[in-house]
């Protein structure tokens, strides 16, 4: 990993742990619901930690995803 | 010329027979909704038929051109909406029970451009719930002209169902992950996901607002550039001569890609060498992060479009849509920041390979259609969009054309991508391409076949 903190994946993707980032985001789940999601959310943060991997430091999220001069 | 014919002429052969006096809007007009009425129980592609507004418009359109008054190509054709798409006094479900009753005060601003251009709409076609991959069981799965027990795809599935069945002539749909591109793959159609910003999605139900795009879905590459002119009021249509252009190969194999897959997608590379085109290998690095990170953006988005109801309506939803919404409010602020920065990176990955390539092409999808549309965030979904997803990150134009067909007369699609703002280059190359590929230009037997009629 160049730098950076990435969300470590499982095993610590529990059910608890996602019952509370959803409540801070405000939708309260049941315990087994919060468990139903884990398997769909591994790979995202899998594929986070990837990103992270990659260094991108500075680079702003912010503004249209290409140049802003057209190329034709 | 057969009605059979009639229904499966490209846009510029109907606007000639307009013109010539020889067919008029209302004639063909009445011929599709007899079309729907016949295939729609079998394709189930249309949730609103609005047959008399429809009959309207095509009045509207033949006066109008007996009287010298021409809107340009798209006159008096019949089209049909995606039904996220607003239009007033309409009801819009978004194929939900959510909104199965909303009727919105105006259009869509991309209607209000095709109403403008005189296109005549034949009504609101089905989708997955609010375009999230799943069909709601109150609407049921749009089915696959060329094998009715296949889906035509997620989740512009009930907009390329309609099209390739000659039910109209083109249709609007939405593209987040490849809601255009794989259905026009598996229905045999042309598709763009056209640059990101071009179409004006004011009055279209967001999914992920830094995602969407809704684009054309046609049975050409020429008549989809026709639907985006007037979706935008600007022109696409550019002449392309395949000779000496350079194509970069992109994601040719894969985690399970089918062999009949490949062997069009080969064939197709082959066709673009005869024609004097060169084809070579690019690498794209980053890839394997797109999915992930497309879900990074794409659910902590949806999450907030839908956390007016989610709480208090959640059993109204589909069970894997609600799951799908719930775990967007589980991805930390960070993920989501994170998976922004990867798209502008991304980007600039595609855009050095374009600086020395025309396009780049892949298979649009692993397979051909199967049986049902697999979950988006689980593995399947993870596999059939892996080579749509990268382009909803980008916002790069990316056209999927029908390259041929697998051996079981499945349509196999292919995919090109170009530089920003060249959505003209990408349909002027799926013509050049249509024109040179011998399989394409053929049409499903749906309809001609009574026992498909069950």
């Amino acid at each position: 990993m160049k730098e950076g903190v990435a969300p470590e994946p499982s095993p610590n993707l529990s059910a608890e742990l996602v019952q509370r980032l959803a409540a801070l985001a405000g939708l309260p789940l049941s315990l087994d619901r919060a468990a139903d999601l884990v398997p769909g959310l591994l790979p995202i943060f899998e594929g986070d930690a990837g990103i992270v991997a990659l260094g991108l430091g500075t680079l702003s999220p912010l503004g249209t995803p290409w140049p802003p001069e057209p190329r034709e | 010329m057969s009605d059979q014919a009639l229904l499966f002429a490209s846009i510029p052969e109907i606007g000639a027979l307009y013109r010539s006096g020889k067919l008029s809007p209302v004639e063909l007009t009445r011929l599709c909704l007899e079309r729907i009425g016949t295939l729609d129980p079998l394709l189930n592609a249309f949730i609103t038929v609005t047959a008399e507004q429809a009959m309207l418009q095509a009045e509207r359109a033949e006066r109008e051109l007996r009287t010298g008054y021409d809107r340009g190509p798209l006159h008096g054709i019949p089209i049909a909406l995606k039904d996220l798409i607003d239009t007033a006094g309409i009801r819009t479900t978004c194929a939900s029970r959510i909104l199965k009753d909303r009727v919105p005060d105006q259009d869509a601003a991309l209607v209000r451009r095709l109403e403008a251009a005189g296109a005549v709409s034949l009504g609101k076609t089905n989708l997955s719930e609010f375009a999230m991959g799943v069909p709601h069981p109150d609407y049921g799965q749009s089915n696959n002209p060329w094998d009715p027990a296949r889906t035509s795809g997620a989740s512009s599935g009930g907009s390329a169902a309609a099209v390739a069945a000659g039910m109209c002539f083109a249709a609007v749909g939405t593209d987040t992950g490849g809601s255009i591109r794989i259905p026009a793959s598996y229905c045999g159609l042309a598709g763009l996901k056209p640059t990101y910003g071009l179409v004006e999605l004011d009055g279209v139900f967001p999914l992920s607002w830094s995602l969407d795009h809704a684009g054309p879905l046609a049975r050409s590459s020429a008549d989809a550039a026709l639907l985006l002119e007037g979706m935008t009021g600007q022109t696409f249509r550019q002449a392309v001569n395949l000779s000496g252009m350079k194509f970069g190969v992109i994601q040719r194999g894969g985690m399970g890609v089918e062999p009949e897959v490949t062997a069009v997608f080969d064939a197709a590379c082959e066709a673009l060498w005869a024609a004097g085109a060169t084809v070579t290998e690019v690498e794209i690095p980053g890839l394997e992060h797109a999915d992930a990170a497309l879900f990074g953006v794409l659910l902590p988005e949806a999450a907030a479009l839908h956390a007016r109801w989610i709480g208090h309506r959640a059993d109204d939803y589909a069970p894997m849509t609600r799951q799908q919404i719930e775990m967007g409010f589980a991805i930390p602020a960070v993920t989501h920041v994170r998976a922004q920065q990867f798209r502008r990176w991304l980007t600039g990955q595609f855009v050095d390979a374009l600086n020395s390539h025309d396009a780049l092409i892949s298979p649009t999808v692993a397979w051909v259609a199967p049986k049902e549309d697999p979950v988006f965030t689980g593995d399947k979904g993870a596999v059939e969009g892996q080579r749509t997803v990268p382009h909803n990150l980008t916002g790069l134009p990316a056209l999927s054309v029908n390259a041929g067909f697998g051996e079981g007369g499945l349509p196999v699609g292919l995919q090109m991508v170009t530089g920003p703002h060249s959505d003209a280059l990408c349909l002027g190359i799926g013509a050049a391409l249509e024109a040179v590929l011998p399989q394409t230009g053929s049409w499903p037997p749906v309809g001609r076949d009574a026992h498909l009629l069950g």
